[in-house]
């Protein structure tokens, strides 16, 4: 049976709720490391050791995965979850522009004087750019120059569709691109740019659900309710719209095991997806996370 | 016994201007003050590209037009080609083409002529750089090469000093359009066509006569505005005269500073001599090892001499700024050098 470590932040929370409500559903053996917001932005690579590098996210992994480091040897598969790889992301580019599929790109003026026209290889090269610090990316790369094993990462949940009818100030171009027909595009764009990311590095990227998403840029508010937290028994607040719940979590699982044991993978250690790419880690030794963004993001 | 040159001053002598000199402070003479209200424009070879960045830092009234949207980092927006000249207009190597580009800001129009396939995309042919993986279709070029003329007439209607960087004589010209090319059709887009396509190398009168008729222009534009020009001190990348890059280079650069100094008398004009000081041996080597490329601190040299004739340098900062971040490293984003691809041996500078 595959060995998978689901490693993330805040949003492990929901396929660990999963994954115990359902004993025996996917064909996996799983182990979950987290830590709470960046902190496994503290890791670093050694002896082919996933390692905290300081005491908050050394004692997160403990907490979480019962060991202060995480052998890459003892996993078949890695899956990365959450960490700052979100749609919204990428919506400061949807306030300033606008690119072939939305509404408005035929128009000079894109009938927004404050947004401009620009091409979609502009358009994808910005939420390349974008996304390509957050911690998720950064992980990936870090683990990719330790493993040949496959490494699929995650999004977390694209924001409740509760913010349609209980609006937010940062929620504001969701609702935006939502009123003006634009969701599908900007939701096309995230994909396009996380899976462009992760291929350049022979990692996988596992979209959300479809069955979740509402208006192509929201997820159905019924997959928050009783979202578990990371750390201690209290649920998230009722008007998170962030974190998904055991239910969501368990289609991710669904979705994540029919990926591992589909044909992409031919064996449970050595990933054939890319055969064209390298499967040698590009370093065997000593790495840590590079530097990169951690938005603001509540938890 | 008395004669023209018993007083001129020590500027008007080799020995005390030049090999006796220990800076540049006296050989530029600006016409015309700029102040940090100045509102400037700059366009040009990609040596202009070195003009924009120095007078930001400088804290210098910039245009840009067409800025990148804020989300977009800076390496996108740079290779994009945002942010490198006062309108995403890419290089502006020769004068025949900032004719052509000013005279389609004053129409306004564009049509099917400016579209260029590029394997199965599309690129404006008289700017291709600023979107090196094209666009979807013609309509979406025609429709950034319209708001790009739109952007670019609101901007010159409001502009007091246009910089203009001069590159190089040789232009590619499109017979059926009659109008100058950034490059040649099939090097970076396009098709090259010898029954449509050919060269000029434009002699000193052209280029006065060009330069005239952008003055004359800008005239329409804003009237008052002003002129300052510059002779890129880059080399050639290639030449498609038939005869040597260096005497290429050095006929091209010697018509456009002829052309200038006939230009000069011209009210409202001024010219900034960074190529004199960048590739005369007296004030040392600014190249780098291929001999082509300008060293940054050979393009501090020059704009240094350049903001401090005008006030503008470290310490004349009005905002209470000391210092002068130093230039950024970067590379070039140049079209010539494309041609570099073609050459028998690759270089290897």
């Amino acid at each position: 049976m595959m060995r998978v470590c689901i490693i993330g932040n805040s949003h492990v929370a929901a396929l660990r709720g999963g994954w115990g409500a359902h004993p025996g559903r996917w064909p996996l053996k799983v182990r979950f490391a987290a830590a709470p917001r960046d902190l496994l932005t503290h890791t670093q690579l050694k002896n082919g050791r996933l390692q905290p590098a300081d005491p908050a996210t050394a004692s997160a992994m403990q907490a979480t995965y019962g060991d202060l480091s995480l052998n890459l040897d003892e996993h078949d598969a890695f899956v990365i979850i959450g960490c700052a790889l979100a749609l919204h992301a990428i919506l400061p580019l949807y306030r300033d522009a606008v690119w072939p599929g939305l509404k408005g790109a035929d128009r000079q003026n894109a009938g927004d004087p404050l947004r401009q026209p620009i091409s979609a290889p502009a358009a994808l090269a910005t939420a390349k750019a974008i996304l390509s610090d957050r911690l998720a990316l950064r992980l990936a790369r870090l683990l990719r120059q330790g493993t040949v094993a496959p490494v699929l990462v995650c999004p977390q949940p694209r924001a409740s569709d509760s913010l349609m009818t209980n609006p937010r100030p940062e929620t504001r171009l969701h609702r935006k691109a939502v009123a003006r027909g634009d969701g599908a595009a900007v939701g096309r764009l995230f994909e396009q740019a996380a899976s462009g990311l992760l291929d350049e590095i022979d990692a996988q990227f596992l979209p959300q659900p479809a069955a979740t998403i509402s208006r192509h840029i929201l997820t159905a508010r019924q997959h928050f309710v009783g979202a578990e937290r990371l750390v201690g028994a209290a649920p998230q607040p009722d008007d998170d719209v962030y974190h998904g719940n055991a239910g969501y979590g368990a289609q991710v699982l669904d979705q994540l095991a029919a990926a591992l044991t589909g044909p992409a993978y031919a064996s449970s250690s050595a990933p054939v997806r890319s055969a064209s790419k390298s499967s040698t880690p590009s370093s065997p030794t000593d790495s840590r996370i590079s530097p990169g963004v951690m938005p603001s993001v509540s938890f | 016994m008395h004669h023209p040159y018993r007083d001129l001053p020590a500027r008007a002598f080799w020995r005390t201007a030049v090999a006796g000199a220990a800076d540049l402070q006296d050989l530029y003479h600006p016409r015309f003050p700029l102040t940090r209200q100045t509102r400037i424009a700059s366009f040009g070879s990609c040596f202009a590209q070195h003009i924009m960045d120095h007078l930001r830092r400088a804290n210098c009234n910039v245009h840009d037009c067409e800025p990148a949207p804020q989300a977009m980092p800076a390496a996108v927006a740079r290779r994009f080609g945002y942010g490198q000249f006062s309108a995403r207009s890419g290089n502006i190597y020769a004068t025949r083409h900032l004719l052509d580009l000013l005279a389609d800001a004053a129409s306004g129009t564009a049509g099917p002529e400016c579209v260029w396939p590029l394997a199965d995309r599309f690129v404006d042919a008289f700017r291709p750089s600023v979107e090196p993986d094209g666009l979807d279709s013609p309509a979406e070029v025609i429709l950034h090469r319209r708001r790009h003329l739109t952007r670019l007439a609101g901007m010159l209607r409001q502009t007091d000093v246009l910089i203009f960087t001069l590159g190089l004589t040789e232009v590619w010209m499109d017979n059926v359009l009659d109008r100058a090319l950034p490059v040649c059709p099939g090097v970076r887009a396009g098709r090259f066509d010898p029954g449509r396509h050919h060269l000029v190398t434009l002699t000193c009168a052209q280029v006065l006569d060009d330069l005239q008729r952008i003055h004359a222009l800008l005239q329409r534009f804003r009237p008052g505005m002003r002129l300052l020009l510059t002779v890129s001190p880059v080399p050639l990348t290639a030449t498609a005269g038939g005869g040597h890059v260096l005497t290429a280079s050095t006929a091209a650069k010697a018509t456009l500073r002829a052309a200038i100094e006939a230009f000069l008398p011209t009210p409202d004009v001024d010219y900034v001599p960074s190529y004199e000081v960048l590739t005369h041996p007296a004030w040392g080597n600014w190249f780098a090892p291929n001999g082509r490329t300008i060293r940054a601190d050979g393009v501090d040299r020059v704009m240094s001499m350049f903001l401090a004739a005008h006030g503008l340098d470290v310490g004349a900062d009005e905002t209470g700024s000391t210092t002068l971040a130093p230039a950024p490293s970067r590379a070039d984003n140049c079209d010539d050098i494309l041609l570099d691809a073609f050459s028998p041996v690759r270089a290897t500078l």
